[in-house]
């Protein structure tokens, strides 16, 4: 297994006028070729902000990133030059949004959109980006190829423009392609869809795959490892079966009891995680759970746990199990 | 059972006229095209669908929000459905809502204390000391103890401003809660506790509630009887166990089906739908779901299936249901 | 395409009636008449003679109708101050200076602007931003009188490197243009600023650069272009609202241009002129409307094209 995408201690923080915003407080992730990450988190937990900083679409003030190292396919990110980055970003890793609605620019054709990182990075002519389109946008099961290349975006529904998403950041074959809740603004059963479709693009181009989502059943569905995050910091690592059956983490525990679930007994009260998630400007001193946890005690309230690994791949942040 | 609530072949067309006025071109979008339902007392409807179903517009129209075109809303046998705005006044004290957005229900220029306090004020009820008396019960009640009277919605987190909205919601003491969406905006950490606020406060006060949402997984933990709607129409209807059991409409099926569940040893023969729902398929008389129905067979475009009886208080309509087991 | 533009002028032609309408009993109502006797005293009969010379002593509904009529035939009578001449020839000796120098002066502040907008919103809260933010609202605020004075005494007098009046050679020009273009210049940098800012922060920008697309290209291809949109909303219409502007310059500096005759036309209740000129800026307001609209339509394909949501 290559080792594709490495990052130890990434750190963003924001700076405004009332105080720094702590976004990412020391994240340590890594993706190997092929291989399917899962990070979860609710808002506020610092994983957008950790896609975006891995693609290094964060604006350098107000944003500062800080890393031990950040390496993509052996390129040093954080040293690397504009022209590296810009030759990077599209063609080796993509990324898809969350907001199908606002991701398109309105002015331009489908067409002309999906055209731009083919002729940019792949040097197609005009006629063979669009020759190429016209496949992706098949592959991405829209129906009317052609006619949606000469569209524009508000012409489709949600579910479309995301497809085209789709195809646009795999139009190069990156090898990474990562997924910020890519399917929260959909409605279930197009979710379903877009879902299946990203799976089956992942095995047919042997892409790693990033998906970032709230959704725990999404992670299930389509993720080997999972990253849980609160508060700016990675609070447990396991590979997906792991994480379900045996949670380590007081958090993920907590998370897995209060989902609702469709297929629960309603009879059985849900149990309902006290508090609110935590605001980055002031984030709580110690772990960034021990306010809503059950578990803590004063050593949670002053100190950040150290990382426990545990057999298996697996590491939890907790003072409860070292 | 007494029915609180009764509809009746509910409708509401939103019509828009566009080009100039000797050859205007009129569009008619059928958001709610023939719903009935009745809803007990005590008793919890789940409204579910996805975007564009008409379960939020039904939502408005219950408490006269919006006009119906046509159809009819019993209250306690009381039509609604075309009265005047001042008579009612006192039937809205009965009928409160809840919104999904906990950001833009809340006035930002209103304390916490004042918002709660406002339908006594529109009513006309109790006086100024009573009302901050009052007031500081409800937000207790929701779980906002101690000093939030004076504190403003912005300093409050989503879930908590969600709180508020349902305090408010209560303080004409009503009868029929009509929440649109309440957690669709809320974190995953945050949706079990509304969830909890709202069961409570429903069996505390023995309220009646609509509960519209396209969260599935809330809706089981929320509803006795579930309304399935599709384009405007009602496509299943039943007990809430009976449906998530044993969904009998395809549409049903393929909702629950998509759902990925928080367990990735499960397997389930899962059924998938392809194609989006358009208002255009929604014709007059065939059934909505067609184009993208795994079951379609003769007859199913000839004519709207009508609300069969496939159990005790268990509806379905289609012509081809399923009878296999869901979850 | 072709239908849309008919039905535009033909609702031209209708204002150009409501608007004459208007104007006509407007200027019939105030008092006083252009041939008061507080200077000059006239023998009723007298008065009499003038009054049927210039039609003045019909009722008013025949002196309205009797003038669209020769309107239409583009005759808009004699002008009471200059009864040398026609209306038109009027017009026609004052419209090219007032043109040269609204046209010029937008010609030279309008792009100027829109430079200076786009330089700050790139580099917000820089240096160049709080110079073009600070350059702009005096250019809004300080009345453009104030300016010509400024610009005659520094260049005129202190200087002495420019001529401070008249209008025979193009080197006259310089300083009234500059005064012109002052105005167009402060308009344009703030909305073309506001407008750009606001692009900047749609979230398809992001997307555009996880594209790897380089920063010249989003600027230019994407950027520009979708903040166009709202800029030609204001455009043309702010064009026209600085013609009214150029009374003043024209008077600071000597230019004979139209500007003057349009406060002179109401005071002396010269209703020929003061109509025609009425008429022209109606034109001109209308024709810049209909401008607006069509490059609206080209640029903003959710106009042309109807959409789902």
């Amino acid at each position: 297994m290559t080792r594709l995408l490495e990052a130890e201690d990434l750190r963003v923080s924001f700076r405004h006028k009332e105080g720094d915003a702590l976004a990412v407080r020391g994240v340590d992730l890594h993706v190997d070729e092929g291989e399917s990450l899962g990070i979860v988190g609710e808002s506020g937990s610092g994983k957008s902000v950790t896609s975006l900083a891995l693609m290094g679409l964060l604006q350098s003030p107000p944003a500062e990133i800080r890393a031990d190292v950040l390496t993509y396919d052996r390129i040093d990110l954080a040293r690397a030059s504009k022209r590296v980055l810009q030759d990077l970003r599209g063609k080796g890793m993509a990324m898809v949004f969350q907001e199908p609605m606002t991701s398109l620019d309105p002015v331009f054709t489908v067409g002309n959109q999906l055209a731009e990182p083919l002729m940019l990075h792949l040097g197609m002519s005009k006629r063979q980006a669009n020759t190429r389109s016209a496949e992706l946008l098949a592959r991405v099961e829209i129906p009317d190829p052609a006619g949606v290349l000469g569209s524009y975006p508000h012409q489709l529904s949600g579910g479309m423009r995301q497809r085209v998403m789709i195809a646009m950041a795999i139009s190069c074959k990156p090898k990474l392609l990562i997924a910020d809740e890519p399917t929260t603004a959909l409605d279930v059963t197009i979710q379903a869809q877009v879902l299946e479709l990203i799976k089956d693009l992942q095995k047919e181009n042997g892409m790693a795959l990033v998906m970032i989502t709230h959704d725990m059943g999404v992670i299930a569905e389509t993720t080997d490892r999972v990253a849980v995050m609160y508060g700016g910091l990675i609070m447990e690592t396991a590979g997906v079966r792991d994480l379900f059956a045996n949670p380590l983490h007081p958090y993920t525990k907590a998370l897995l009891a209060s989902i609702p679930r469709p297929d629960a007994d309603p009879a059985k009260r849900l149990y309902a995680i006290p508090g609110a998630s935590p605001n980055p400007v002031n984030p709580p001193s110690g772990c960034p759970f021990h306010p809503r946890c059950e578990l803590s005690d004063a050593r949670c309230a002053s100190d950040l746990p150290g990382k426990t690994i545990t057999g298996g791949n697996r590491m939890a942040r907790c003072w409860r199990l070292s | 059972m007494n029915a609180v609530l009764s509809v009746r072949e509910l409708k509401k067309y939103f019509i828009s006229r566009s080009g100039p006025f000797w050859k205007p071109k009129i569009r008619t979008v059928k958001a709610v095209d023939g719903v009935s339902f009745d809803l007990g007392e005590n008793e919890t409807l789940g409204l579910v669908g996805e975007s564009g179903c008409g379960k939020s517009t039904t939502g408005s129209l219950l408490v006269r929000l919006l006009d119906p075109t046509s159809g009819s809303i019993l209250y306690r046998g009381t039509e609604l459905a075309g009265m005047p705005e001042n008579e009612l006044a006192p039937i809205r004290k009965k009928m409160q809502m809840i919104f999904q957005d906990p950001y833009a229900s809340l006035d930002p220029m209103m304390t916490l204390g004042a918002v709660v306090a406002e339908p006594w004020d529109i009513h006309g009820l109790y006086g100024t000391k009573e009302r901050r008396v009052e007031a500081e019960k409800l937000l207790a009640l929701v779980g906002l103890e101690g000093d939030y009277a004076k504190r403003y919605p912005h300093e409050l987190s989503g879930g908590q401003r969600q709180r508020v909205a349902i305090a408010r919601s209560l303080a004409l003491d009503p009868e029929i809660l009509i929440a649109d969406e309440p957690t669709s905006a809320l974190d995953v950490s945050v949706k079990a506790q509304i969830i909890n606020l709202l069961r409570d406060i429903r069996d505390r006060r023995g309220l009646s509630m609509i509960f519209v949402s396209h969260d599935l997984g809330v809706v089981r933990h929320v509803s006795d009887r579930i309304v399935v709607m599709y384009l405007g129409r009602v496509m299943e209807e039943g007990l809430s166990k009976d449906i998530f059991a044993r969904p009998r409409h395809p549409y049903t099926r393929a909702l629950l089906d998509a759902i990925p569940l928080p367990d990735p040893s499960r397997i389930r023969e899962r059924k998938r739908i392809r194609g989006e729902a358009s208002l255009k398929d929604a014709l007059a008389d065939a059934c909505p779901f067609l184009p993208r129905c795994p079951n379609k067979g003769a007859g199913c475009d000839s004519q709207r299936p009508p609300l069969a009886e496939l159990g005790p208080g268990h509806r379905c309509a289609c012509l081809y249901p399923d009878t296999k087991e869901a979850f | 395409m072709l239908g849309y533009i008919l039905k535009r002028v033909v609702s031209l032609l209708v204002t150009f009636i409501v608007v004459s309408l208007i104007i006509f009993s407007l200027m019939r109502v105030i008092p006083g008449g252009p041939f008061d006797e507080d200077k000059m005293p006239l023998s009723p009969a007298a008065k009499a003679k003038i009054m049927a010379q210039y039609g003045l002593d019909k009722p008013p509904a025949i002196q309205y109708l009797r003038y669209m009529a020769s309107a239409l035939r583009f005759d808009f009578g004699i002008p009471y101050q200059s009864p040398g001449e026609t209306v038109v020839q009027l017009l026609g000796r004052a419209w090219p200076p007032s043109l040269i120098l609204g046209g010029l002066g937008m010609l030279i502040g309008t792009p100027l602007g829109m430079l200076l907008g786009i330089m700050a919103a790139l580099r917000r809260n820089r240096p160049i931003d709080y110079f073009a933010s600070g350059l702009s609202t005096l250019g809004m605020t300080v009345p453009v009188y104030v300016i010509s004075l400024m610009l005659m005494l520094v260049f005129g007098v202190w200087l002495k490197w420019l001529p401070t009046s008249g209008w025979g050679t193009p080197v006259n020009w310089i300083l009234p243009v500059t005064a012109y273009a002052v105005t167009p210049l402060a308009i344009f940098a703030r909305y073309t600023r506001s407008a750009v800012l606001d692009t900047l922060n749609k979230p398809f920008v992001t997307v555009l650069y996880a594209k790897g697309l380089p920063f010249r290209l989003i600027l230019f291809k994407h950027i520009l272009r979708n903040a166009a949109i709202p800029m030609i909303t204001v455009f043309f219409p702010v064009l026209i609202g600085i013609t009214t502007g150029s009374i003043f310059v024209e008077q600071m500096f000597r230019v004979p241009g139209l500007g003057s005759y349009f406060v002179t036309s109401i005071q002396k209740r010269d209703y020929p002129l003061e109509m025609a000129l009425i008429l022209l800026l109606t034109l001109m307001v209308g024709v810049a409307y209909i401008i607006t609209d069509l490059a609206y339509y080209f640029l903003n394909p959710r106009t042309r094209v109807k959409g789902t949501e």
